[in-house]
Formats: structure tokens, sequence, C-alpha cells
């Protein structure tokens, strides 16, 4: 009787070390629910953010951006200077390698990573990565093992942004000799993560790299391809997968309840935009008038929920602080029906014969409001209906996103959904008059405003170019080529016990200097 | 035959050749083109859209960029994706394979329900098992498949947590994976597929069955079932493989909302998400291989009529 108690005991005592130690020792995965995966060359990633994320984890590049404040952080570069307008030096982090065990390197052969590598990866990347706006490079040289300058051809603050050097990702040059076409689907570099299968439109599989800098949580990183936004849903409840990449912001107050949260960062603008030379809009007084007639405060929360917006007041979103100044333009947004009203009067359009709707030279003011599929149509329909009540025929013309963007650039459209993902630089390509008929789709062009925009692009101090960028904005805004609704936050879903994660803005950082992910068991 | 066989290959070439030809001009005339969308979606700068229209030569006019396209197409190189820019052959080679096995178990799965229910239902013509049948076929045929595909999505994936709910199964992960992977979305397809062919079986075989040499096989004695296997079937099979012949053309094509829902990486998600970005080079390749699949299909239809109807004859 007594043995059978011991043996009892020491099964109970042997069994709760097993389940204790599984969830001491349990392998850290993280799947992440993408909508496509196709092409993860480095120096190749477009604006295609599920392969960047991918190559991201594999590559370090010399920055990546702060998650709270957007600003560049050490990561291969542990400082720089720009030591004048032109001039660009970089030092370099020592002891970083390249991963191994892959075609590349073999199993305890990688080399360390120096300036020479980067100064080939700029090199590369200024022949071969069309997507990059690297062409303000004018030279790369490794100054010794750990330093690099950059020259560049006229003073570049945007250096360190997405897109620019800071998009660039380090790889060896014996990647691109030994891999070839191959680096599409199998880069090396010295990141986080090495990437162990990628099947285009499929998925991709990386395990941790063992000889980081920085020691990850994470064992194992799955990326996998779920382009149904339901089904990518579904995946995450099923607890198939962790993490939904820009999933779909319906769904966000019922997930917020059901205890996953959001990690959204970054995102994108959303407002009406005029063509500010085609009849009734080339006035400034409808344009103002039209603005006043529209309560913004109400219409925007009736399109997406709280959580996964932010009122705009004008082009530059939260993520380019630089640019980012609500308290500068606040004065400038109103609601006020009857001043609208009066300012359409002045610009002749009246009630004249008593059928409810404004009216000028025997002509009704009416017009389309362009836009394309999604969530805009609701805002548009929002508006037309609040238009309407005022005597103003406004109606929404939902157009496919081809034709949409011809009659934009043909000058076709009047008013229109303004839409852009607000990168750093957008309001130089939405509002600058050299770029008419290419992004500079309000046709918008202000002496002052190019002349603000010129300077700001040449000026390397951030203090100074935040100053103009700022007073750019508010010309544009006070001038009504647009009126700004609201900030749409990137919508990705993360599982309660997944922990640490900062969303995508420019790369992927699942370990950095700022946070280091894990799941909780 | 065999000169049947080569004649088609032939008329083939000039047929595929116009297919080139019309989609080239079809996407030429379509308003907005991948680099302008792009653009006005801020999603890349004026610099270096500037630099992708150079690249990708759209600038040029349209027959030099046909005549570009064609004098590749014909040293077997498909191109490059303008958006992912990927080898296109090694997409299309990678998702071929899925989309035929999607299609294949789809069709498998409809005829495996559609023609035995097609005959019980035209031999119990007006009974109970015929209504139900018939009843069956209205929904199948009513059901939109995003709709059923996610309804089994939650139920099988999400409930009762028994089917994999994305992705291809492999057979290197064993049978079992490689067969739970296609269940759902076979299902899905399959279902609309089955109802359609249902109906039609049906409506063949009643009209085969008051053929005159159904009657005389019955009038000479033979047993009912050889009456309706070897004389009525293989008659009334004829329109039934016509129309699953055009069929299966079509989801060789690729089922973008059954691919999306199950995630199965297939030539219909390809194409789609090319022809909402307007990438060209994808959708010119996608639109030949889809050609190219309704030509093979179309051909192997009219063969396998000689071997169901003795009587046609092609030589």
């Amino acid at each position: 009787m007594k043995m059978n108690r011991f043996v009892s005991l020491l099964a109970v005592v042997l069994l709760t070390l097993c389940v204790a130690g599984a969830g001491v020792f349990a392998e850290q995965v993280l799947k992440i629910s993408v909508g496509d995966l196709e092409n993860v060359d480095p120096m190749d990633l477009g604006g295609r953010n599920s392969d960047v994320s991918v190559a991201s984890l594999v590559c370090d590049n010399l920055v990546f951006l702060g998650k709270d404040d957007f600003l560049p952080k050490p990561e291969l570069a542990i400082s720089w200077e720009a030591v004048d307008d032109y001039t660009w030096i970089f030092h370099l982090r020592e002891g970083v390698m390249f991963q191994d065990g892959n075609a590349v390197f073999a199993e305890g052969e990688a080399r360390e990573l120096t300036a020479d590598d980067v100064v080939y990866s700029i090199q590369r990347a200024k022949e071969v990565a069309v997507y990059l706006v690297l062409s303000e490079i004018e030279s790369a040289t490794a100054l010794d093992r750990y330093t690099v300058e950059v020259k560049t051809s006229q003073p570049a603050p945007f250096l360190l942004d997405v897109h620019h050097l800071a998009s660039v990702m380090i790889i060896p040059h014996e990647a691109v000799e030994v891999l070839g076409d191959d680096l599409k689907i199998s880069p090396v570099g010295s990141g986080p993560f090495e990437l162990q299968t990628f099947i285009p439109g499929e998925r991709a599989v990386l395990t941790k790299n063992e000889d980081y800098w920085l020691e990850p949580n994470l064992d194992e990183v799955q990326f996998i391809v779920i382009p149904d936004p339901a089904a990518s849903i579904i995946a995450l409840e099923a607890g198939e997968v962790d993490i939904v990449a820009y999933g779909p912001a319906d769904e966000g107050p019922r997930l917020l309840d059901a205890g996953f949260s959001v990690a959204g960062r970054g995102g994108s603008y959303r407002g009406v935009g005029f063509n500010v030379t085609q009849p009734p809009f080339d006035d400034y007084r409808v344009r103002r008038g039209i603005s006043l007639l529209l309560d913004v405060d109400s219409i925007w929360p009736a399109v997406i929920p709280a959580d996964f917006g932010e009122r705009a007041y004008g082009q530059v979103p939260p993520w380019v602080p630089m640019g980012y100044d609500p308290e500068g333009l606040m004065d400038l947004d109103g609601y006020d029906e009857t001043a609208g009203l009066n300012l359409l009067a002045d610009a002749g359009w009246t009630d004249s014969d008593g059928d409810g709707w404004l009216d000028k030279d025997g002509e009704k003011l009416s017009f389309e409001m362009k836009c394309f599929g999604g969530a805009q149509v609701r805002v548009f329909t929002i508006i037309a209906t609040l238009l309407q009540q005022v005597g103003i025929e406004a109606t929404v013309l939902q157009q496919e996103v081809g034709v949409w963007v011809d009659d934009l650039l043909a000058g076709n459209t009047g008013m229109f959904f303004d839409f852009s993902y607000a990168g750093t630089t957008g309001l130089y390509s939405m509002f600058h008059s050299s770029l008419i008929t290419q992004s500079n789709t309000h046709f918008y062009s202000n002496p002052t405003v190019d002349t603000l925009l010129d300077e700001a692009n040449t000026t390397v101090n951030y203090e100074a170019r935040s100053t103009l960028w700022k007073a750019a904005q508010r010309l544009i805004v006070k001038d009504q080529a647009i009126i700004p609704l609201y900030f749409e936050v990137v919508t990705t879903y993360v599982a309660p016990y997944v922990k640490d994660f900062v969303s995508e803005w420019g790369t992927l950082e699942l370990v950095s200097s700022e946070n280091n992910v894990y799941i909780e068991e | 035959m065999l000169t049947y066989l080569v004649r088609r290959i032939l008329i083939a070439i000039p047929v595929l050749l116009g297919i080139t030809f019309i989609t080239f001009a079809l996407l030429h005339l379509t308003p907005g083109d991948p680099v302008r969308i792009m653009l006005a979606t801020e999603q890349v700068t004026p610099e270096v859209a500037e630099r992708l229209t150079e690249f990708y030569s759209l600038d040029k006019p349209w027959y030099v960029q046909y005549a570009k396209y064609l004098g590749n197409l014909l040293r077997g190189n498909l191109g490059v994706s303008i958006t992912s820019r990927s080898d296109i052959a090694s997409s299309i080679a990678q998702r071929l394979p899925n989309t035929i096995l999607l299609a294949f178990s789809s069709m498998l799965l409809a005829l495996v329900i559609a023609i035995p229910a097609g005959i019980v239902s035209a031999t119990h013509r007006n009974s109970l098992l015929d209504y139900t049948s018939l009843t069956a076929a209205m929904i199948g045929v009513s059901m939109p498949s995003f709709w059923l595909g996610l309804l089994l999505l939650l139920q099988f994936g999400l409930a009762w947590k028994i089917l994999p709910i994305w992705g291809v199964g492999r057979l290197s992960n064993g049978l079992w994976d490689f067969i739970s992977h296609l269940i759902l979305p076979s299902l899905t397809m399959g279902v609309g597929l089955a109802a359609l062919l249902t109906r039609l079986t049906r409506a063949s075989m009643l009209e085969v069955l008051t053929q005159d040499y159904v009657r005389t096989a019955r009038a000479k004695g033979l047993r009912e079932r050889l009456v309706l296997y070897r004389h009525a079937l293989r008659n009334a099979m004829i329109p039934v493989i016509t129309a699953a012949g055009l069929q299966l053309g079509y989801l060789l094509g690729g089922a973008v909302i059954v691919e999306s829902i199950f995630s199965w990486p297939g030539l219909g998600r390809l194409t789609i998400q090319a022809i909402q970005k307007r990438d060209l080079p994808v959708i010119q390749v996608s639109t030949l291989i889809f050609a190219v699949c309704f030509v093979i299909v179309t051909l192997l239809v009219d063969v396998l009529y000689t071997f169901i109807d003795p009587r046609i004859r092609y030589d």
C-alpha cells in the first residue's frame, strides 16, 4: 500500500515537473497572417508590406524608426552625424556576423559585416532598387572597417527616412553572387531571424539567428498568407495565427471586446480633395463654403471605429512628427452652416427660384464627388447627404480605381476622395506645382508653398525643416485645397498572449533596442 | 484521329495569338496603368514613377510594347511582374499545379454527386427522391461560394477544429495533410457544380429514356439496370461532359473567391490581383494560360466523345 502511494506521489511530482518544464522550454513561435508574399529580395521590395516585413527580419538596416517618435534609431549604425549639409558619417556596430548555415555561408563560416558591405549595399540599391529614392546619394565610401561616409549631391534631410537610405537593407556581396535570382526567395543578411522556407503566395518560416547581437525571445516566426480578411480573423480566433496584419477595421470593436489588441502604427490620410482649377471649385469661396457646411467631427466617427482613426486637421499625419501640427491648424477648421451658405452666396450661389437648390445664372450648384470602392463610399454618401440638405446637388460617383486615377490626373475630377499613405514627403508630392498631372492631383499651385517646400527639402536641421513644412501645410489648408477628415490607422490585430509587439513602419522590428517580442505562456 | 488532333493544335496557334492581341488591346484601352495608380495613391514618389514607366516601356506606343511582349513570349520569356518584380514564369509554375489540383478535385466531387443524383432523379421522376434532389440542386446553385466557404470555415475550422482552414497540404506531410486541406475548398466549389450537373444529368437522362432505342431495349427484355447504364446513360452523358468540360475550363482559370477564403495559392488570385493593380505582364500571361487550358480541355472533351459514343468519328 505504502509502495503504491510512493509510486503515485512520484508520478505526480514527475508529471508536475514535465508540465512546468514544458511551460519553461516551450518553443516561442509567432504566426503572422499576411495578405500575400511575393518576392523578398532585400533590394527589390517596392511597397509590398509583407515582403518588407520578412526581409527586414532577415536583414539589418543602418537604422530603424522608433516605435513612439518615428525617428531613426541605431541598428547597424550605432551613431551618425551630418558633418556638413552634404556629408554624413555612419559608425557601425562591431562584431555583427552574417547568418551562416545557408547557401552563401556554410555553418561556422560566416564573416563579419563591415563598412564595405554597407557601401556595396548602397551602391547596389542605387542600381537595382527602383522603388527607393536614392538619387540624392552621390557616393558611399568605407573610411575604415566600421565607418562609412555618405555624400549627397544636395542637402538631403530625408536621407534617414522610409524609402530613402533607411530602407536600404545590408546584404553581403556573396549573396548576390551565389544566389542570383534565388535572392528573391532565400535572402541572407545579418538580421535576428534566418529564412528557412519561403513559398510565394503561401508562407515563410524563419528561425532565430543564434548569433544575433541581441538575443531574440522568439524561436520561430511564420508568415502565413490568408488573403481573405474574414478568413484571417477566423484564423486569429481559432488560434491558427497570433497576429493579423492589415486586418479589417470593421472587426475592431468585437476583437477588442474579445481581448485582442490593436497594434496599428502608421496608416493613411483621408480627406476631401479639390481640383482647384475646375469650376466651381476654382473659387476659394465655394471650397471654403463647402468646408464650413461639413461637421467633420460627426462624419468621421460614423465611418470608422474611434480606436482606429484620428481626426485630421491637415494632410501630415501623427507618424510624420516633422509636419504633424493639429494645434497650428485647428483654427482653420470649423463647422458653421450660416457662414458657409453666406460664402456661397458671396460667390453667387443662392436659391434664387425657391426650389430648394442653390443656383447661379440659372444653373444649379451640382457636382459629382468621385471615389473608388471602400469605406470612402460611406464617407462621401454622408457628405453628399449633408450637402443636399442645404441645397447643393452633390452626388457620389464610385469609380474603378484605374478610371478614378485617370480622371484625376487628366483634371476631369472637381471634388474627390483624397487618399494617400501620407509618407514623410507626401505634402511635397501632393501639392508642389512641379508635380501637377503627376501626384499633385489638386492642380494646386502656390509659389509661396513651392518655395517653402523646396527650402524644406534641402534643410537638414530638423527644427527648421519642421517649421517650413508646417508653414506650407497651413497655407495649403488655408487655401482649402483639401478638407482634412481623418487619419486611418493600420489595424494589426494581436492575440493577448503576444507581448511587446510593435507594428511595422518602414521595417518590422520584432527584436530591437526598443522591443523584443515574446509569447506569454 | 491523329490528323484531327494535329489540325486542332495548329488551329489553336492563331487562336492563342489572337487572344494575346485582344488582351493587349483591351488592356491598353482600359483606363489607368499600374504606375499611375501607385502614383495617385502615393505609394511611390514621382521620381520612382518616372523610373518605373521607363523601365517597363509604359511610355512607348502600344505596338512597340506588343512587339516586345510577343518577341519575349516566343523566346519563352514571360517577363517580370510590375508590382512584385518576381519572375512570372515561376509564379505561374508555383500556382498552376494548385489550380489544376483544386479544379480536378472539385470536378471529381461534383461528378460523383451529380451523376448518381441525376440518374436517381430521372428514374424516379416526380417522386420524393426527385423533389429532394431538385431542392438540393436549387440550394446548391443559389448558394454563393463566399458564403458557403466562410460557413464551412467557421464550422469545421473554428467550431469543430477538425479541418485546416488555410493553405495547401503536402504529400510529404502525409496523405491526410494533403487530403484534409483539399476538402473544404473542393466542397465549396464542387457543391455549385454538382447542383448544375445534377440538373443537366436529370434532363438529359429524361430525354434519352423516351428514345426509341431505350424502348426497344426494354421490349427485348433487358434488365432495367442494363438499359439504364449501357444504353441510356452513355448517350445522356454527351451534354453533361460538354458542360463539365466547359466548367473545368473555367475552374482552370482559377477560382478567386475560394482561393482567397481558403488561402489557396492558385492562378485566380494572382490574376485578380494583377487586374486590380493593372500588372499588365501578369494579366497577359494569365489570360494566355487560361486560353491554353480552355483549348486543351475542349480538345480533350472532343476526344472523349469518341469513347462515349463510338459513332462519333473525326477521320
